[in-house]
């Protein structure tokens, strides 16, 4: 198991590691105080899944990789959506691009790691040698 | 790249569209709103303390459409004091923190000035059913000040954060 060395990879993990950051200041600055407990366990969950889904797609060469980043990605940006709406996300709703600028700032690295990991889903190949790896 | 991977980042490409047209979507169509305080709940309050001074209220209009400039919003000297106490004090000040109010019970003097002074980085706002407590969205740092006149019990909640709840007993 090698590091990737693809600037696509890179980038992608970059900015996963910076959205999951956010959401870990977040947590530990008052969302781990709201009632609503799911809504703290949320924001820690995703602090660690953004942890996770960036050490897979530079330690896991295969294609699939920049997958798990995408789907945190895209997962997050869709909960941002549903809590802006009246209903909220387990009950709990906000408004705009509040806080400020965490959430702004979230939701350009969620596009941005998105975006990259299709990128790198598009141009990375599953070479012979990974294949070989994976099977011994 | 064969065909199933070219499916894969197509449906990839798709989904990370419909993702950010939804939150830009959502985040764009719920910006904060300010909201009018009626003119004759609340009395508006000049304050000629020293320090910082924020408007954070549109003018109200009363029933005989004349315009009545926004009160001035300056930041409370007077520290935040125990839940459910008596204060005598003639401005107290209520500070919301970690979603929720500090001092959320209080117990005042009619005439007394009630200061909200938002410490959170999330948008929050103060309203009362009947009327008397009705700020304007308030960012970090922003402050909402009334005078309460008449004696009674006022709950108040944030309408964006529901679970936060308190009252003001407003005694003779």
């Amino acid at each position: 198991m090698k590091l990737a060395t693809d600037p696509l990879r890179i980038t992608t993990a970059a900015v996963t590691v910076i959205l999951g950051a956010i959401h870990l200041q977040l947590y530990m600055e008052s969302y781990k105080d709201i009632p609503i407990d799911n809504i703290g366990r949320s924001f820690l969950l995703n602090a660690v899944a953004s942890l996770a889904a960036a050490a897979v797609v530079m330690l896991w060469s295969h294609q699939l990789a920049p997958v798990a980043p995408l789907l945190l990605a895209n997962s997050t940006l869709i909960a941002f959506g549903l809590s802006r709406t009246d209903r909220g996300i387990f009950g709990f709703t906000e408004r705009g691009w509040s806080p400020t600028p965490q959430a702004a700032a979230a939701v350009a690295a969620e596009i941005a790691a998105a975006v990259f990991a299709t990128l790198a889903l598009a141009t990375t190949r599953t070479t012979e040698t990974d294949i070989e790896s994976m099977r011994s | 790249m064969n065909n199933s991977t070219w499916r894969l980042v197509v449906v990839a490409a798709l989904l990370t569209v419909g993702a950010t047209g939804f939150a830009l979507g959502a985040g764009l169509a719920s910006e904060p709103v300010s909201v009018s305080r009626p003119a004759t709940s609340v009395a508006a309050t000049s304050t000629t303390d020293a320090g910082p001074s924020t408007s954070t209220a549109p003018p109200a209009v009363d029933a005989d459409g004349q315009t009545s400039a926004p009160p001035s919003i300056a930041i409370s000297t007077v520290a935040a004091t125990p839940a459910g106490s008596a204060l005598t004090g003639e401005r107290i000040e209520i500070t919301i923190s970690n979603f929720a109010f500090v001092s959320a019970d209080v117990s005042v003097p009619a005439g007394t000035t009630v200061v909200f002074v938002n410490e959170d980085e999330a948008v929050h706002n103060v309203l009362s059913d009947d009327g008397q407590l009705q700020s304007p969205d308030l960012e970090r740092g922003g402050t909402y000040e009334v005078t309460l006149g008449q004696p009674g019990t006022i709950a108040y909640i944030c309408n964006i954060h529901q679970f936060m709840q308190g009252t003001i007993t407003v005694t003779p």
